[in-house]
């Protein structure tokens, strides 16, 4: 029986930044505190032209491996978590040929938000633990700033750039290590997080609110639209129910879990959660004031984060919990 | 537990294979729509039973949110299911059935539902199958992956992976690598599946080589017992 775990995680940012003070700028109407509280976010960073998600992938893995003596040459699948534009090509194969790995493996390109990594882990277990792959390279990246209408605010002032990369590989047989999936999908509240241009279907279609001109936006060819109120009580309502039924699964109480992890959308959204599940802030983890939200790196940038600062130990059970764009949502357990 | 595919079912073009002028599928999702209903009523199967969803596209409706989502809630299918693309062309359908066998094994789903949709003007072409639990499996589906190889070489290696004496069985080869055919998409491999299926050139436990090579010399082989 193998089980797999998360053997290592780590994470990268573009250099450019997008900082509290710039927007204050652009939006005097908003003060760098007044941005500040509301997002509980300091500054996004944000990729450059000549930057990709392949490339910001790679820069992870780069990160993954020097930072953990990962020989490159073990990894057989890559699993990339991605919503790029670029449709015509595989960036996980681009990234697979960057890397220099090895020719005779697979590289997948599966396309989800905020609910991604969750739903990577899922399937990464699944090819380690039915034998197809030993050791997955499992990489979250998004640039949503291409994705946002400079002069919209709503969005501009909570997404950045970044990417994650984690190795899944097999771990202690006695334990399970990545347990009590949770998953969830909604389709009918697709429209309250759209880019309603770019893609093959009017946005419009679906969401009649996403036209730019009924925002009073002059299109960028993409213009990412939210629907914050819409937003917030979807997960309002999926977030409780989800850990509870997580819990259940796992057969613990909410005092048994060390840590939560969840996707970090915004600071005053998790707070809200966080007192109505009444979770203890030292066992609540949140790492958005340096990236923002980097829709499905969320959650591994604050793993990462977590156990440079000490905060993330091993032996732990830590919940993690994605949710978003789609609707999606999807949460497990792990043992750390 | 190990899974096995327990029906397929496809368009060949899913705007000419309509009743109505009027629900013509323009989009991938509808034809997504279109060829799980198909699926649904000629397999006898409710849509409250199926736990996971994986469409394989190339041509997602919008870069955002994930077409699957979209197709989740017009099937009917529960909001308890997980739901993901798949980007890949021709390849996306063999690393699905991995997907599916891994998430089966693990536990993580019983029934999963692969749907394969792309919209290539002037046609559009969509296949739906499903992978179910079978505790009376036993032996594994193999996968072998692979780029800039010969795609000659594929087979072969998909063949060595399995680890099973192959002359002794019956092997169905499904689609063989022969030539770079760029009308391939995601549906190209399921169509071949459930032709061979419908002309019964294919029997329950007979071994079943799929194998997709796509333009950029990437290939994905499995050994499949049907």
């Amino acid at each position: 029986m193998v089980n797999a775990r998360i053997a290592a995680v780590d994470y990268f940012l573009p250099a450019g930044e997008l900082t509290n003070e710039h927007l204050s700028v652009q939006f005097p109407e908003w003060t760098v505190d007044k941005i500040a509280a509301k997002t509980g976010i300091r500054t996004r960073h944000i990729a450059n032209a000549a930057e990709s998600e392949a490339s910001l992938a790679v820069m992870a893995a780069r990160a993954l491996f020097d930072n953990n003596d990962i020989e490159s040459s073990a990894i057989d699948f890559v699993l990339l978590c991605t919503q790029s534009s670029d449709l015509s090509s595989s960036a996980a194969r681009t990234v697979q040929r960057q890397l220099g790995l090895r020719l005779g493996i697979a590289a997948i390109d599966i396309n989800l938000g905020c609910s991604g990594y969750v739903y990577s882990l899922g399937l990464a277990k699944g090819l380690v633990e039915s034998g197809v792959a030993k050791n997955v390279l499992l990489l979250t990246a998004d640039t949503y700033s291409r994705y946002v209408n400079s002069a919209d605010k709503s969005v501009r002032t909570l997404f950045g750039d970044g990417a994650s990369a984690s190795l899944i590989a097999a771990g202690a047989a006695e334990s399970r290590h990545l347990y009590a999936f949770e998953y969830g999908t909604n389709g009918s509240g697709g429209n309250a997080l759209i880019v309603p241009n770019g893609g093959r279907r009017p946005g419009q279609d679906i969401a009649p609110s996403s036209a730019t001109d009924v925002r009073g936006l002059v299109s960028n060819g993409f213009d990412l639209f939210m629907d914050g109120p819409a937003i917030f009580n979807f997960t309002l309502s999926v977030v409780p129910t989800t850990v509870e039924s997580i819990l259940h699964k796992a057969g613990l109480g909410l005092d048994d879990v060390d840590l939560f992890v969840f996707h970090q959308a915004n600071a005053f959204m998790l707070q809200h959660l966080r007192r109505k599940l009444g979770i203890p802030p030292e066992r609540f983890f949140i790492s958005l004031e340096n990236s923002g939200n980097t829709v499905s790196s969320t959650i591994p940038i604050a793993l990462s984060e977590a156990q440079k600062q000490g905060v993330l130990q091993p032996g732990m059970r830590v919940m993690l919990l994605g949710f978003g764009v789609g609707l999606s949502w999807g949460g497990l357990m792990v043992q750390w | 537990m190990k899974g096995r595919i327990s029906s397929v079912h496809c368009l060949h073009d899913g705007f000419g294979d309509t009743a109505g002028a009027g629900s013509a599928s323009r989009y991938t999702s509808e034809l997504a729509v279109q060829v799980a209903m198909k699926l649904f009523s000629d397999s006898n199967t409710k849509p409250t039973e199926i736990d996971y969803l994986i469409l394989c596209t190339q041509t997602p409706d919008y870069l955002l949110p994930t077409t699957a989502c979209l197709v989740q809630s017009q099937i009917g299918l529960r909001s308890s299911v997980g739901a993901i693309d798949l980007a890949g062309g021709v390849l996306s359908f063999v690393f699905a059935l991995a997907l599916a066998q891994g998430l089966i094994s693990s536990d993580q789903a019983r029934t999963v539902m692969i749907i394969t949709a792309d919209i290539n003007a002037p046609s559009g072409s969509a296949a739906a199958l499903l992978v179910v639990a079978d505790p009376g499996r036993e032996s594994a589906d193999a996968f072998a992956f692979g780029s800039e190889i010969d795609a000659a070489v594929s087979l072969d290696t998909v063949l060595a992976a399995s680890g099973l004496d192959w002359l002794a069985h019956q092997v169905v080869p499904i689609a063989h690598p022969g030539g770079h055919q760029p009308d391939q998409t995601s549906s190209t491999l399921p169509i071949a599946l459930s032709d061979a299926v419908g002309e019964k050139r294919v029997s329950r436990g007979d071994k079943l080589v799929l194998v997709g090579n796509d333009l950029a010399g990437s290939w994905a082989g499995a050994m499949v017992t049907w």
